[in-house]
């Protein structure tokens, strides 16, 4: 699997590659959802661990391992500057003096737990973002959706596909680099950034004209559905979960439980429907799972 | 070395906490125009970082929006929309605050005033008398106005008296031609004033002129010069004749403000000159003046109501 981007779709008989995209656009869904606007920090940690729980269940370890690194380093990231850039709340830990452009600089807890939830909407969003991206086969993908926006459905698909490519790619060249022996000069990222880039536009030459080959310049419609493809048994479960955790997500942004208020002081009450919700979505994680696992079985799973 | 980097630091106001507390400030939190007070007390233990939010914040329970840039509530009284909008704004030493109270860095001696009020007829009301000897004494945010005393003809006695005023109340008052930097106390009786700019503002409504008062002439040009104390909706609320006295606070942009002592009449002035001190105007927007009276502007409304 070296050399392949984590997040790159790998068929296998998992559950989620199995179901059909509208049962699994809903399921995951109301996981995104919630994590792009919840503000309580229990149902958001529930959705990040729900969907990671849902990773794993359909065999995307290594996607869900990604995001979670890239969330928490982005977390990191947005801790950091909302303590610097947001001198509200109360409690003062650190006085920082006066900076250009920023003015006066008062590092609060309560700012630096502001960051806190918005790194913690990062990492949901991510982690759910890798598990649809290493479940979801684009192709479907683009079927499901060419009826409805043609171009955009061909754009994601075709970055969904070439993004990994370049990391690949980006991987190669550093190992080509590395073979040189020692005593060659070191690759500068600009230098290898200009190999990518000059990679990618020959590879988007190719793209540009297989599509043309294969018609898409003629305006000839794809088939709108997947519609030869059989039902899968796991539909009727994603279907459940999707609208049950769906509704769970639209009454947590109705009723506002449980919301974190940072500024001035931090008030955090979750309430009974708050621990519910979160409850609902962490357990929701498992609804990708099934016995026996899906190991050893690659390939169509209907 | 760094001994070198701490003591730098240091004093670039870098550590740990809050910071040294020293120093105390007065708070005030009031609801409709100063008509009723919920908070008032001076707050000690001034650190470097204490905003106007923070200070509030401990003396208060309040609530935000926008980020915590903007005080919502305070104590379960929050801004509301509808057909009459109100909400919370807070002065420093008189002059409305220019930024939110979470960027405002509250000094030793910097008298804080939140006021709920209806905001809709008049949402810029950018200075007002309630934290004399404020701003004479400290100014806006370390800018401290030479303050000049502008007297009118026939004005001597009053003149005097405010000037003794102001000087026993601990201002320091400037000889001179007044500059665009100075902040000008004009004393004088109506018509002799309204030829100022600045004051001249008193003639517009209190959208404008942030002061809920009219001037008039009864019967007409030539007539006797009437006072028209208005409500917090503009309407004309309570008339006043001769021997009527005024003091309100003008502020336009960032010019230093401007305080109007003035009257009907030369009565009048006698009046309001007399009026000035902590005691008559603590709390109140703009003060009229008559019958041995001081009575707050705008004046109160009772259908008017206040915010839920």
């Amino acid at each position: 699997m070296n050399g392949i981007s984590p997040l790159a779709y790998v068929p296998r008989r998992a559950t989620l590659q199995s179901a059909g995209l509208g049962p699994v656009a809903l399921f995951l869904g109301a996981y995104l959802l919630v994590c792009f606007f919840s503000s309580d920090p229990l149902v958001l940690a529930a959705a990040t661990t729900g969907a990671a729980i849902a990773g794993y269940g359909c065999g995307a370890a290594r996607a869900v391992r990604f995001s979670l690194r890239l969330g928490f380093a982005l977390a990191a990231a947005l801790i950091v500057i909302n303590g610097l850039v947001t001198s509200r709340g109360s409690t003062v830990l650190l006085r920082l003096g006066e900076w250009p452009i920023l003015g006066r600089v008062d590092v609060t807890l309560e700012a630096l737990a502001a960051g806190a939830v918005i790194g913690l909407r990062a990492i949901g969003t991510m982690v759910v973002i890798g598990v649809w991206s290493a479940c979801v086969d684009p192709d479907r993908m683009l079927r499901a959706v060419s009826g409805v926006a043609r171009r955009s459905a061909l754009t994601a698909t075709l970055i969904s596909r070439l993004v990994p490519l370049a990391a690949t790619d980006y991987a190669r060249l550093g190992e080509a680099a590395g073979l040189r022996g020692p005593g060659a000069a070191p690759v500068g990222r600009a230098a290898m950034a200009n190999r990518l880039l000059a990679g990618s536009l020959d590879r988007a030459v190719d793209v540009a004209a297989t599509l043309e080959l294969r018609g898409y310049g003629q305006g000839k419609d794809a088939p709108a559905r997947d519609e030869h493809r059989a039902r899968s048994r796991f539909d009727r479960r994603f279907l459940v979960a999707g609208v049950v955790l769906m509704a769970a997500a639209l009454a947590a942004l109705v009723t506002g439980t449980g919301s974190l208020t940072t500024y001035p002081t931090i008030d955090y009450s979750p309430g009974p429907l708050s621990f519910g919700i979160a409850a609902m979505f962490a357990a929701g994680g498992f609804v990708t799972w099934r016995r026996g696992g899906w190991k050893g079985r690659r390939g169509d799973g209907r | 070395m760094a001994l070198l980097a701490v003591l730098i630091l240091t004093g670039c106001g870098v550590g740990f906490g809050a910071g040294d507390e020293s120093g105390s400030a007065g708070l005030t939190v009031t609801r409709d125009y100063g008509s009723q007070v919920l908070v008032d007390e001076a707050v000690g233990g001034l650190g470097q970082s204490s905003t106007a939010m923070r200070l509030l914040d401990g003396a208060a329970e309040i609530e935000t929006r926008y980020g915590g840039g903007f005080v919502q509530s305070i104590d379960g009284i929050s801004g509301s929309g509808g057909a009459r909008s109100f909400d919370w704004f807070y002065f420093v030493n008189g002059i409305a605050a220019d930024r939110g109270a979470a960027e405002y860095v509250v000094a030793p001696g910097d008298r804080m005033w939140w006021d709920h009020r209806d905001w809709t007829d008049a949402m810029n009301v950018n200075a007002v008398v309630g934290s004399y000897p404020e701003p004479m004494k400290s100014g806006y945010e370390g800018r401290e106005w030479p303050v000049v005393v502008q007297c009118r003809e026939q004005q001597g006695p009053a003149c005097n008296l405010v000037s003794d005023q102001l000087a026993a109340d601990g201002v320091e008052i400037s000889t001179g031609e007044p500059g665009p930097e100075s902040m000008r106390v004009m004393v004088g009786a109506w018509p002799a004033l309204r030829s100022d700019p600045v004051a001249s503002r008193l003639d517009a409504a209190p959208a404008v002129s942030g002061v809920f008062a009219r001037f008039g002439r009864e019967g007409g040009e030539g007539g006797s010069v009437t006072l028209t104390g208005l409500d917090q909706r503009g309407g004309a609320a309570a008339g006043f004749g001769p021997a009527t006295g005024l003091l309100a606070a003008l502020r336009t942009g960032e010019d230093p403000p401007v305080w109007v002592i003035t009257g009907t009449d030369p009565d009048g002035v006698s009046l309001a000159a007399a009026a000035l001190g902590e005691a008559n105007l603590r709390h109140r927007y703009a003060a009229v003046v008559f019958d041995g009276k001081v009575a707050s502007l705008p004046i109160p409304d009772p259908a008017a109501g206040t915010a839920p």
